[in-house]
């Protein structure tokens, strides 16, 4: 466990328990004061207020809750997408392997914050939304991943071993390569969680992500845009908490690497 | 047959593929564009005239063939807002994205090679470490908010920098090196904000390639031989450390190119980026339908540049590498 690890979980766990606990609290975020509109942070509001005197370290935390919902919910669509066609193409080789890697090849081509854009104003944008698109457009890394393990694994001796005991293919596939599959997938789901969190954040700047009143760290920036210059800690706040939990998931992708992986050490490179 | 060829013929079917997603992404959205002239005083006959007219009222099939066919004439439609051919739309654009990108990622390169050989060679010390903590740190920053610390920083706070534009219009009869000025001034945030986020993930690949490299044993042959350490780091690792390096960079070409878009859009700095949100927010399909492909077109040919210029540089590769993921 080195400090980079206890941090990320710290500040993960941390942000989880507050976010899962803040409902129970007698606060609206969505509460409006007149009387404590744009003030800097004090006693009583820790991370001050914004423009209709709503706390921002209520809506922040609340904004916690959207992000690392997204966050796991895209990613588990995204996973289950990139895992499928991944051992798929792997285990199948040949023609079948060739097409779906073409067609990956042109998915990875497409601007696809440009696709998820264009989804998001054809559709209401909504969070559920916000989650599906972001899973259907990040699981190409993934499946690339996959592909790439299976076709290492399916040469190995224990599965011509499992096919000479005539073990039916689709057990092979389930039963003895997947699991080998698992431990660079869970490195990648962290590092693909911080980036569908980043992605979310975008698409709530644009408004185009979760909608006002409910808040979510990116409409608190882009509501923050007329404040910039009298009230930068509207800006400040919400920025410094995508980027503190990014950093975590990004720190436990690499630290989990190094722990799950012994062969790590000596090729370590980023993967996604 | 020589790789360039051979990589040139593979990028076609990816083209055409490319074409025909952001055509479908499109024509499948229920969003219809002639809601636009939805007012009182449009009758239904003009109302279908219109559609007629735009063409919406063909297969789906008949209309991506027309609009291939038509796209390699030059003739990419026009903008439903402004009736702007798309083509001379996105070519206005094209010199302001072409401008930022270059120059982000020179600077990128110029900056990563030197703190990504530095921090494999010095691996494990302080220097590295705190190189890494930078990089992940720029990993993790969503870049368009980098961005508005930049402006609240040097625009707001010390003044030093315009928030946004391409160039002072009031400089606009004034003589060209002045005109240049208020431009380098103009892009200098949105550079800064581009190279910090594309610098992280590239230092970091840079380390563990240098890293590989100077584990082998022709290093250690080196050293043993009595060679210099700076003899054998410039001479010897560094260029073959750089060689993977080409294939990353084309890998982050789209990442590069997506997160430059957003930056265009905070800074107002009119390249394809900014055309292509705005069209968002105005159902201009035929806009965006030629953003997505344009750069769609870019990556592919900064992912065949890559693949050609490695096989170039790299002896070892005589034909394609099989099974690359």
């Amino acid at each position: 466990m080195t400090p980079k690890l206890w941090f990320s979980m710290v500040f993960l766990g941390g942000l989880a328990v507050l976010g899962a606990l803040v409902p129970l609290l007698p606060f609206d975020p969505n509460a409006i004061d007149p009387e404590a509109m744009v003030q800097p942070p004090s006693i009583v509001h820790w991370f001050g207020t914004d423009d209709l005197g709503r706390d921002i370290l209520l809506r922040s935390l609340y904004g916690a809750r959207i992000s690392l919902v997204v966050g796991l919910v895209s990613v588990s669509i995204s996973l289950m997408i990139g895992v499928s066609i991944g051992l798929i193409a792997g285990f199948m080789g040949g023609l079948g392997d060739a097409i779906i890697m073409r067609c990956i090849d042109v998915m990875m081509a497409l601007p696809t914050l440009f696709l998820i854009l264009m989804v998001q104003v054809v559709l209401e944008p909504s969070m559920l939304n916000v989650m599906v698109v972001i899973g259907a457009t990040s699981w190409m890394g993934m499946a690339r991943l996959v592909r790439a393990e299976v076709l290492s694994i399916k040469e190995r001796v224990f599965v011509t071993a499992c096919r000479a005991r005539g073990i039916a293919e689709k057990t092979v596939l389930m039963k003895h390569i997947l699991p080998h599959t698992l431990n660079p997938v869970i490195v990648a789901a962290m590092l693909g969680m911080g980036g569908a969190i980043l992605v979310e954040s975008v698409l709530s700047f644009l408004g185009l992500g979760v909608q006002p009143p409910h808040a979510s760290w990116g409409n608190m920036l882009e509501n923050s845009l007329g404040y910039l210059r009298s009230a930068p800690w509207m800006a400040l706040i919400p920025g410094v908490l995508i980027t503190l939990t990014v950093l975590s998931l990004n720190f436990l992708g690499d630290g989990l690497w190094l722990l799950l992986d012994p062969k790590a050490k000596e090729s370590h490179v980023k993967r996604s | 047959m020589s790789i360039i060829a051979k990589r040139l013929i593979q990028a076609i079917p990816l083209v055409f593929g490319a074409s025909f997603v952001s055509f479908l992404m499109m024509h499948l959205a229920p969003g219809d564009p002639t809601i636009m002239f939805m007012d009182p005083s449009v009758s239904q006959n003009d109302l279908d005239q219109v559609r007629e007219n735009l063409g919406l009222n063909a297969p789906l099939l008949v209309q991506y063939f027309h609009w291939v066919s038509a796209l390699l004439q030059g003739n990419f439609g026009y903008s439903y807002i402004t009736g702007q051919p798309v083509f001379d739309a996105i070519c206005e654009r094209l010199p302001a994205t072409l401008m930022l990108s270059v120059a982000s990622l020179s600077l990128i390169l110029l900056i990563t090679f030197p703190l990504g050989i530095l921090c494999g060679y010095k691996k494990d010390t302080w220097v590295d470490d705190s190189i890494t903590i930078f990089s992940f740190l720029g990993l993790s920053i969503p870049t368009f908010w980098l961005g508005l610390m930049f402006i609240l920083v040097f625009s707001l706070q010390l003044d030093w920098l315009p928030t946004s534009g391409f160039m002072d219009p009031l400089l606009r009869d004034a003589p060209w090196y002045q005109q240049l000025a208020s431009v380098l001034r103009h892009m200098a945030l949105p550079l800064l904000t581009i190279t910090v986020g594309g610098i992280a993930g590239l230092i970091r690949y840079n380390r563990f390639s240098m890293i590989k490299i100077l584990a082998q044993d022709y290093i250690t042959a080196a050293r043993a031989r009595g060679l210099s350490e700076r003899r054998i780091c410039f001479k010897h690792a560094l260029k073959n450390a750089l060689l993977p390096i080409i294939t990353i960079l084309g890998l982050d070409l789209p990442s590069l190119i997506g997160g430059s878009f957003i930056i265009e859009y905070i800074f107002s700095w009119p390249g394809m980026g900014q055309l292509g949100v705005q069209a968002v927010f105005q159902r201009d399909y035929p806009i965006l339908m030629a953003t997505i492909f344009f750069s769609s077109v870019l990556i592919i040919i900064g992912n065949v540049l890559a693949d050609v210029s490695y096989a170039m540089a790299d002896p070892r590769i005589s034909s394609p590498r099989k099974g690359a993921a």
